[in-house]
């Protein structure tokens, strides 16, 4: 047993899956990679409104003022012929990308066909049907939630799939059969208006008429029932059949091969084929590439947040859907924004507990956004989720873990945003003896644990060695400080201050520990040298005072 | 006689009719956080958990800056962290304990307003369970301008959340506080060479205001 999934309009559906509200509006797709840009794909109100395949974009918006017209976008389809790929290989490994939106599956020696065939062997091949039928339905769902529109044809072979995919129940119709059976999702809109003849040339209906799972029991009927143009015959060969009154594929069968081939040539014998239902091919199998990345192209260039916003929750829902079928968890988002001025703004969020919850991705980004500013409108954004396995943990009776990481990764970004993304952190000294030298890091409260020191509240370094802790005032206050040579200006300000005047301390010093002097990085360009004192003032207030050249600034305050 | 009869059965229908209004709350077992301050925690055993501390330091040399970085020490050791909310950028990332800085978040405010914003986040956040505002040098004029407002929302996020919030002033100013107490220390110049235990055992601590609970432990330990 074969089934094809099958993205009718794909290059359509690719354009407008995070928009499905333009469905119900006037659309045409434009290749703009043809010599003369024309439309390729349309909405039905645009088809309705008489645009049609091959118009230019003016002369489509000549038959319809209202119509948008969209780009085809590869990069687009790429992407969304990924997440086909991805979600197909959640329910077959067996796969074959046989064209554009459409993908066959290998069911031999799946659970859900195993099951199927042992309840047809006891008698219920009703029920056998009904649990293939139940199968594609969970495979058409997954993909409507990746935002496209599928059909599902199960067949003996691909062929019979491809056409069941394609086709749907319009052969076993035609031939006014019953054994074909159809199931329209319950979820999905009423049907589209039916096709009244078998000479309709593709299958360019609504995407209302398609929301189907097609399993096929008696191939020969099905494939008898199907128009002739369903074998996709050469536009001459159309011409031709249908001068000669034969419409249906039972019909050109029932004119034998060899009879045919005598009168259209070899491509009889390429109808014949296509029209087999016991011929088998080996499938080419591909892997879907473990990728998760979705981007769309902006027509109009977004000034604001919100339809940024509204597309990246789009784009959170399907990667989770996407890494739901590999069992996978988002490790981290990367965010990619393209300008109009060119320029790309990236940037890395690292998932601090890897989720699959489109929710908590989703405000990690919306947080983000909020503190970003750009010079000139959004052209394109992508996001690629990097996937991990998800992370199993075993926490300790005492630890103290951070409660929600997620949130707290949150409440960083906003912190970010309010004080500057320079100043919120975990201080790292700098390996420099150069005072205050230090860079701030992400807190990693999860990998540090543990207890440090012997509990009492003394750990690392001897109490002795560290030196009191001030209260730093950065920067430096600039003071004037007259020493005992004079004026801090005079040509030897080497000597022991004397008094300070400056906006934190002011006037006569009575005890002055010092100089402790210090220098580094003599031998290069950032080389420093420095003098400190510490002093106290009447009053008992105690500073420290820095010289650095010829300048003395208050560092700290003693509290 | 007549009228008190008529209140008792005022208040016994009352009781009666909404029980849970008239229950006897249980005494709350007052969990504490221990400073790693001698005086402090010999005294009052900690700070109470999901509760507001003001830990008021007047003048320079109050000892304050001692506090904190004990506080921050005995956090790490315990195998906890915290976040330091500081109002004016002054801590002395030199005179910490290396151990005990992985175990901080800092962040670094220019106003008094911003470091209400980032408590008010942090509180909010639930992740982080002591927070500490550090607003000793922060300006008067930014100080006069906090609404007392802001302490009762603050009270009620971290009962709410069981954050316990210390707040480092230069003056009694939080209203809503379970716990204020007054730092003395007059640390001067010598105490810069001997060292920060002898800085740490200078550290007087004054009981301004405290809840029930702390008088009675307060009472059983002095």
């Amino acid at each position: 047993m074969f089934a094809v999934l099958h993205v009718p309009h794909f290059p359509l559906q690719a354009v407008l899956r995070h928009a499905p509200e333009l469905w119900s509006r006037p659309v045409a797709l434009v290749d703009p990679g043809m010599t003369t840009p024309r439309v390729v794909e349309a909405t039905p109100p645009a088809r309705e409104a008489g645009v049609t395949d091959g118009l230019t974009a003016p002369q489509a918006l000549a038959r319809c003022r209202t119509v948008t017209i969209r780009h085809r976008v590869p990069a687009q389809e790429a992407t969304a012929a990924e997440a086909m790929l991805q979600c197909a290989y959640g329910f077959s490994p067996h796969l074959e990308a046989t064209g554009l939106g459409m993908i066959t599956l290998d069911l031999r020696g799946l659970a859900v066909l195993k099951t199927a065939t042992a309840t047809a062997t006891d008698g219920g091949a009703n029920e056998n049907e009904r649990g293939l039928q139940a199968w594609g339905e969970r495979l058409r769902l997954a993909v409507a939630a990746l935002g496209m529109e599928a059909r599902v044809g199960l067949g003996s072979t691909p062929n019979v799939a491809r056409h069941a995919a394609r086709w749907g129940a319009l052969g076993a119709r035609a031939v006014n059969g019953a054994e074909v059976r159809e199931a329209r999702s319950p979820s999905g809109p009423a049907a589209g208006p039916e096709r009244g003849t078998a000479t309709i040339a593709n299958d360019d209906a609504e995407p209302s008429a398609m929301f189907r799972v097609q399993v096929v029991t008696d191939p020969a009927v099905f494939v008898a029932g199907l128009p002739v143009v369903a074998l996709e015959p050469s536009s001459d060969v159309v011409v031709i059949l249908q001068r000669w009154g034969i419409r249906t594929v039972g019909e050109l069968l029932a004119l034998g091969q060899a009879e045919l081939a005598e009168r259209l040539g070899l491509e009889a014998l390429g109808l014949f084929a296509a029209a087999s239902v016991t011929s088998s091919r080996p499938l080419k199998l591909v892997k879907p590439a473990e990728r998760f990345e979705e981007t769309h192209e902006f027509d109009v260039e977004v000034e604001t947040a919100e339809p940024l916003l509204f597309l990246l929750r789009r784009f959170t829902e399907s990667l989770v859907c996407r890494l739901d079928v590999f069992g996978w968890v988002a490790g981290e988002l990367r965010l990619r924004i393209r300008l109009e001025s060119g320029r790309v703004l990236e940037q890395s969020l690292r998932v601090p507990q890897p989720t699959r919850r489109a929710d908590v991705l989703f405000r990690m980004l919306h947080t983000h956004l909020e503190s970003l500013r750009t010079e000139s409108p959004v052209k394109s954004v992508t996001l690629v989720a990097e996937p991990t396995r998800p992370e199993q943990r075993q926490f300790g009776l005492f630890e103290s873990a951070l409660r929600d990481p997620n949130q707290f990764q949150e409440t960083l970004a906003r912190l970010a945003a309010l004080v500057g993304a320079d100043r919120v952190g975990t201080p790292v000294r700098e390996d420099s003896h150069r005072t205050d030298a230090f860079f701030l890091v992400p807190p990693d409260f999860e990998r540090e644990m543990g207890i440090v020191g012997d509990g009492t509240g003394e750990s690392g370094e001897r109490d002795g060695m560290r030196p009191v802790p001030l209260r730093r005032l950065r920067p430096a206050v600039t003071a004037q400080v007259d020493v005992e040579a004079g004026r801090s200006a005079a040509p030897t300000p080497e000597g022991r201050p004397l008094a300070v005047q400056c906006a934190v301390a002011n006037g006569r010093l009575v005890v002055t520990l010092g100089p402790w002097r210090s220098s580094g990085q003599w031998w290069e360009a950032g080389g420093w040298e420095r003098e400190e004192w510490d002093v106290s003032m009447r009053g008992g207030r105690v500073v420290r005072l820095v010289r650095v050249g010829a300048t003395w600034a208050v560092e700290g305050v003693l509290d | 006689m007549a009228g008190t009869t008529n209140i008792v059965d005022l208040r016994r229908m009352l009781a009666e009719r909404f029980p849970a209004a008239h229950a006897v709350r249980p005494t709350r077992e007052t969990a504490v956080w221990p400073t790693g301050v001698p005086g402090f925690d010999d005294f009052l055993r900690g700070l109470p958990k999901g509760e507001i501390t003001e830990v008021v330091g007047e003048g320079a040399g109050s000892g304050s800056a001692q506090l904190v970085h004990a506080l921050l020490s005995r956090t790490a050791s315990d195998g906890r962290f915290l976040a330091l909310v500081d109002g004016a950028d002054s801590f002395d990332v030199d005179g910490a304990d290396p151990a005990a800085l992985p175990r901080m978040l800092w962040v670094r405010c220019r106003t008094a307003d911003e470091a209400l914003k980032a408590t008010d986040l942090l509180l909010r956040d639930r992740n982080v369970p002591l927070v500490v505002l550090d607003l000793k040098l922060n300006p008067l004029a930014q100080l006069k301008k906090v609404p007392s407002s802001v302490w009762h929302r603050f009270g009620r996020i971290a009962e709410h959340n069981g954050t316990t919030l210390l707040v480092v002033t230069p003056f009694a100013m939080v209203g809503s506080t379970a716990l204020r107490v007054e730092v003395q220390a007059d640390l001067k110049v010598d105490d810069l060479v001997e060292g920060r235990s002898t800085a740490l055992k200078r550290l007087r601590i004054r009981v301004m205001r405290a809840a029930e609970e702390q008088r009675e432990d307060q009472a059983a330990a002095g």
